[in-house]
């Protein structure tokens, strides 16, 4: 069986768990919903501000690996591929926002879910003191325009590379570290207080 | 001083100690006469360090069985399932496949929630958590079994051994759950994220 040949050999790549995937071994891709669920759904919380849009976000990216599994090449890492779905969904549903109102699920009376935070040493009064200021983090990075935002938390958040992100974006390098740095300087001028 | 805002342009690549030798050397000679700058990029650095340790969500419990429900959704309506785009962007007889679906999933949903404890007796000695059979759920967890030991939240997300251990799922749940009060608990959720998707076929 598949699982267990991991557990001698090395860790398999995402490349190799999508071709594997490619092959019908379905196994894979639950391992690459695992690997990649909360990095997605972290990168698109914070774009849109709102983790149930952001996880129903996800779920539709996963959904499209599935789908389009075939049109994955190699040539390609697959992280860049998966964030490149993500992150066009997100910007899809940010211009779908500024059209219409704001639907929320709690209108229809659906409650809100509990969002566990993850942290290690649990300290409680730490712990407020840095949501409130990841709040505050949160509401600046929301007031960039998407492409200033999407290379903060690309870069910052989510700690991807520079060739990565120009990958994901489908600009320049040049373009994403003007960006970054413009981005960067703005947060700095807003934060000033906090920092 | 007059070149403050050519020289931050060159900031952001400085605290990731990215810059050439002579564009680093520029910055600092910059930053020993600019107190002003020298704050900024202090600012920066602590800005980083800020962003770098944000706090990280996590996809809820229900995450894997709604996926997985939605792949078969989209199995059978053919196309992708999106809340927000059937909402916003509805082309003409979507609705009426969306509404088929859902009829699907809610027959699929309330098959899976009747009968959590499907056949455990194929195999006892190794028994499976996963309780829905084959024509039910085609789609892969059936495939990833629990340790011998149970099923332990492993530590790291990314480890070979954690790729045997099933993740923490509302499934793995559904079927382990040794308290019928737990079980209707953990039913009740999977069935809210259930109609999740279901709902929207009113409008
Ligand atoms: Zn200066």
């Amino acid at each position: 069986m598949a699982g267990e040949k991991e557990i001698e050999g090395a860790i398999p790549t995402d490349e190799d768990l999508i071709e594997r995937f490619q092959n019908g071994d379905l196994y894979a891709f639950d391992l690459i919903v695992k690997r990649y669920k909360d990095q997605l759904l972290n990168f698109v919380y914070r774009f849109l501000n709102n983790q149930e849009q952001a996880e129903d976000i996800v779920q539709e990216t996963f959904l499209r690996v599935y789908r389009n599994r075939h049109a994955y090449r190699r040539v390609a890492k697959f992280s860049t591929w998966i964030y490149t779905i993500a992150g066009n969904l997100a910007r899809t549903e940010l211009r779908k926002r500024k059209r219409r109102r704001l639907f929320s699920l709690s209108d229809i009376g659906i409650e809100n879910k509990d969002y566990e935070i993850s942290s290690d040493d649990f300290n409680p009064e730490a712990h407020v003191d840095t949501l409130l200021h990841d709040k505050v983090i949160q509401r600046e990075i929301n007031r960039l325009s998407p492409k200033f935002r999407e290379v903060i938390i690309l870069r910052d958040i989510q700690n991807l590379s520079y060739e990565e992100i120009a990958t994901i974006l489908r600009v320049p390098i040049g373009t994403v570290k003007s960006r970054v740095n413009r981005a960067r300087l703005r947060l700095q001028e807003r934060l000033k207080k906090l920092l | 001083m007059a070149n403050c805002n050519r020289i931050s342009d060159l900031f952001s690549e400085y605290v990731e100690n990215d810059l050439s030798r002579d564009d680093a050397a520029k910055v600092q000679a910059h930053l020993a006469a600019c107190p002003s700058c020298k704050e900024r990029v202090d600012q920066l650095t602590a800005l980083r360090q800020r962003l770098t340790g944000m706090h990280q969500i996590k996809t809820t419990d229900d995450f894997d069985l709604v996926l997985r429900a939605r792949i078969q959704m989209s199995k059978k309506i053919g196309r992708p399932t999106l809340l927000p785009q059937f909402f916003y962007n509805r082309p003409p007889l979507f609705s009426y496949a969306m509404a088929t679906a859902a009829v699907l999933l809610l027959v699929f949903a309330g098959s899976m929630m009747l009968s959590p404890q499907g056949d455990t007796s194929r195999n006892s000695a190794n028994p499976s958590p996963y309780t829905f059979s084959k024509s039910q759920l085609t789609f892969p967890f059936d495939r990833v079994r629990p340790a011998a030991g149970g099923l332990k939240r492993p530590a790291s997300s990314d480890t070979a051994k954690d790729f045997t251990q099933p993740a923490k799922t509302s499934v793995v749940e559904l079927a382990g759950a040794d308290s019928t009060a737990e079980q209707d608990a953990r039913r009740q959720r999977a069935r809210r994220a259930m109609k999740k998707y279901v709902i929207p076929v009113s409008f």
